[in-house]
């Protein structure tokens, strides 16, 4: 179907009304709905406008500047120097792309999460039926500030004083613990960190894949004989591709914007593997006095991000059942 | 929930949620603070006491000055002060604030956005932040305010700025000698231990024989410390001027002239006689020998290693004034005493204490009048503040309710009662004092001098700001990096660094 040829069901949404003529009936019922849908939409558009576009609009210039800082007062035009430095600039491929790296792995990792809490608490809910007392459990993570968990965890994972650590050595034995600020500690703890607080996020995504399943083909399924696996692997899961892959978008996204719990782990100082892009982002800009350089970077790092975010949006309108 | 469940939300129940959603938070964002506007009961109710909002609101007609600072620990004490200024000048009321290292770059933006407070400390915008040759213009020039003070000043306040920065000045006041760093420790448990370095540790071999002892000791079942000597680490902190030229002090090549020489390019920082290599080599030597914690750059400053000491679960630690008063806060009878940082090893005969840089261009304890408020109306009222809060009879009261020793010669002097003051640093080069043999080491410290000369936006010899410094110590204390490979590192630093 394509965009400017609207079903009756369609022009009842927001999509619909603007697929719709743009010069609806003053008056006319649609007209009336238009203007309904742009009220309900108004508050987040100024919002948007207002602190992400307008900010963007006006740090735009600085990426052409030498600012140093915020408080940088010898500001100077440099072209397009900044973009360049991240291909030249031995120093900051040595920062650069170490972080990079971490950051790629702790996506990985992290993407794995999504499905192990995610799709496996969905699932739970899905069949199983858990309600009310689960959810609290599942959803509160997501209530809690990002640096709360990271302290809860290093309050669990703390070398000398870490919950878990006292319990190995007491109970098993066990004498070298695990410390969450070494850089071997935060590459595992980290994504589970992470996964446990997004859990409620992403299972509200897949539940909402799973109910949005017709169930007569599932009835079909079983009416075949086919086991809880085959059902899963050949009519639940093709027909979640649509939620995998708003749930990739997320973690990918979200993966790179981590940043309060590492603050938590150390970050800024001797946690080396906690030092994610999104760290060297911020420590250009508040701390090492190379502002126009990392806003430079980031947008590097994102504006291919927003491309592979598109791409699979695309590929989950073709592979939508 | 029932898998069967078919009932969907359609998408317009969706956009009106999210729409009276986003509507209902930025009206809940937008209003007032309860605080400000105290809600009356509906009905009548028993007498209950008046809560006072923690901000009232300035009269009609009044000056309300901001004022604000990176020291929450002595948020009250300052306060304090502030209100004697109300007190003497009524209808002028001070909003004080204060916030911690993690609120410095929130206040960043707030600044970069238009906010412009009438007063603040120069730390208030991050620990690292200097009023160096790129940011003094944020600053108002205070020769052009008729501060009458400089006279009294034990450093050259008046000219250190013009003659480092080559620009007019000063663009802050700092009435503080800086943080002196000092060995500290439980008095009671090392006496118990037979371990109290006081008479017994003379030079630098003691030092590291008693390091050597405790550490032993420590590691008894009865001791009940977990460490000896507690470290951890803090950016900016460790790996800092406070450690780095503290303690090549020890060394006869490891003396200010010799720190300035690496500084002003004379010698590099990776010779084979650089006073740095003294810093690395010691901490190297305790790590190796378990004087220190196992990955101790993985140590928290106030939560793991500040709070064990605080609860003795360690007896050491070389450390400012602060934990002093910390570990009083929670045990008000804690014996602590200290000790000068770096007895002298072999060929040095005087055993010196550094006394870090008073804060020409910048620390918590200086403060500045933000560019901007020469145009605000209040802005007599504005240098009357600072100058007040500059100005002998405050300094000395800021000076006893802080306990940082001041700059300035006051008369009378201040009755200074903080624990390390009492203990160790006014003892030194003191007549008939505990450490009257130490000397003090008052010079002007090499990358203070070469302030101008460092590049905008560069990793500076120890890259502290970044950070990145943290894994490079990890490096060497595991063996994965050689002491002259980091010492070359803080040379091509250097290079990459200073013009």
């Amino acid at each position: 179907m394509s965009f400017m040829q609207v079903s009756p069901q369609e022009g009842q949404g927001l999509k619909g009304s603007m697929a719709r003529t743009l010069k609806p009936h003053i008056g006319s019922l649609e007209g009336q709905r238009i203007r309904q849908d742009w009220m309900l939409l108004a508050p987040q558009l100024i919002l948007f406008i207002g602190l992400t576009l307008v900010p963007f609009i006006v740090a735009f210039p600085v990426l052409f500047t030498d600012r140093l800082s915020f408080q940088d007062t010898g500001v100077d035009y440099i072209g397009s120097a900044n973009f360049f430095r991240l291909f030249n600039d031995p120093n900051v491929q040595a920062e650069y792309f170490p972080a990079l790296w971490r950051t790629i792995r702790f996506v990985a990792l992290n993407y794995v999460m999504v499905f192990v809490f995610g799709l496996t608490l969905a699932l739970l809910i899905y069949e199983v039926g858990f309600t009310g007392w689960f959810f609290t459990i599942v959803y509160l993570p997501m209530m809690l500030s990002g640096l709360a968990t990271g302290y809860i965890a290093e309050m669990l994972f703390s070398r000398s004083t870490g919950t878990v650590n006292l319990m190995l050595r007491e109970w098993f034995g066990i004498a070298s613990p695990i410390d969450i600020k070494l850089p071997e500690g935060t590459t595992v703890l980290l994504p589970i960190l992470i996964g446990w607080r997004y859990a409620g996020f992403n299972v509200a995504i897949f539940l909402a894949g799973l109910l949005a399943i017709p169930t007569d083909t599932i009835e079909a399924a079983r009416v075949d004989g086919a086991s809880y696996w085959q059902r899963l692997w050949k009519v639940y899961f093709p027909q979640m591709i649509p939620s995998f892959i708003i749930a990739t978008i997320f973690c990918l996204i979200g993966s790179f914007g981590v940043f309060d719990e590492l603050i938590a782990l150390n970050a800024l100082s001797s946690n080396t593997e906690a030092k994610l892009l999104s760290v060297m982002f911020f420590t250009y800009a508040f701390q090492s006095q190379r502002l126009a350089l990392g806003l430079v970077l980031t947008l590097q790092t994102f504006l291919p991000l927003v491309m592979i975010a598109l791409l699979l949006q695309r590929l989950q309108r073709r592979l939508q059942y | 929930m029932s898998k069967n469940a078919s009932q969907q939300i359609s998408r317009r129940k969706i956009l009106k949620l999210m729409g009276l959603g986003t509507l209902g938070v930025g009206l809940a964002a937008c209003a007032a603070p309860a605080t400000q506007q105290p809600v009356a009961p509906t009905a009548p109710q028993a007498p209950q006491e008046e809560i006072k909002p923690t901000e009232a609101p300035a009269a009609p007609g009044q000056v309300t000055l901001d004022v604000v600072m990176d020291t929450p620990e002595y948020q009250n004490q300052h306060r304090q002060i502030f209100d004697i200024f109300e007190q003497e000048n009524p209808g002028v009321k001070i909003n004080f604030t204060t916030h911690s290292e993690d609120g410095q770059p929130a206040y960043v933006a707030k600044v970069a956005g238009g906010y412009i407070p009438a007063m603040e400390s120069v730390w208030a915008s991050g620990n690292s932040f200097k009023l160096n040759k790129d940011t003094f213009k944020n600053a108002i020039d205070l020769s052009t305010i008729d501060y009458p003070y400089y006279d009294l000043f034990t450093y050259p306040l008046k000219t250190a700025w013009v003659d480092i920065y080559s620009e007019s000045g000063p663009r802050c006041i700092d009435p503080f000698n800086g943080p002196v760093m000092t060995w500290m420790f439980h008095e009671d448990l090392l006496d118990k231990a037979g371990l109290n370095p006081i008479g017994k540790v003379k030079t630098w071999d003691d030092l590291k024989m008693w390091l050597d002892e405790g550490s032993k000791w420590a590691k008894t079942p009865d001791s009940g410390v977990q460490f000896f000597w507690d470290q951890a680490w803090l950016n900016p902190w460790f790996g800092w001027h406070l450690h780095y030229d503290t303690i090549p002090l020890a060394f006869p090549d490891g003396q200010r002239e010799n720190q300035i020489a690496c500084w002003k390019g004379e010698k590099p920082f990776n010779a084979e006689d650089s006073p740095y290599r003294h810093t690395i080599m010691f901490y190297k030597e305790a790590y190796d020998k378990g004087w220190l914690p196992e990955n101790f750059w993985t140590r928290g400053w106030e939560n793991d290693m500040e709070a064990s000491f605080a609860a003795k679960k360690s007896a050491v630690m070389l450390h400012g004034p602060w934990p002093w008063d910390k570990t009083l806060a929670i045990d008000p009878n804690a014996k602590q005493a200290g000790m000068p940082a770096t007895p002298p090893a072999a060929g040095q005969t005087q055993w010196m204490q550094l006394q870090p840089d008073p804060g020409v261009d910048g620390s918590s304890m200086a403060t500045m009048i933000r560019t901007g408020n020469e145009t605000k109306p209040e802005y007599d009222m504005i240098k009357k503040l600072f100058i007040w809060w500059n100005s002998p009879d405050i300094v000395r009261l800021r000076a006893e309710a802080i306990g940082f020793v001041p700059a300035m010669k006051l008369d009378p002097p201040a009755e200074l009662t903080g624990p390390q003051l009492v203990n160790t640093v006014l003892e030194i080069e003191k007549p008939g004092g505990k450490w009257e043999n130490v000397k003090w080491e008052r010079s002007i410290s090499g990358e203070l001098q070469m302030g101008a000369k460092r590049k905008g936006g560069s990793p500076g010899v120890f890259d502290v700001e970044s950070g990145n410094i943290a894994k490079i110590w990890a490096d060497v204390m595991t063996g994965k990096m050689t002491i002259q490979e980091y010492l070359d590192i803080l040379q091509k630093n250097y290079e990459a660094s200073y013009t």
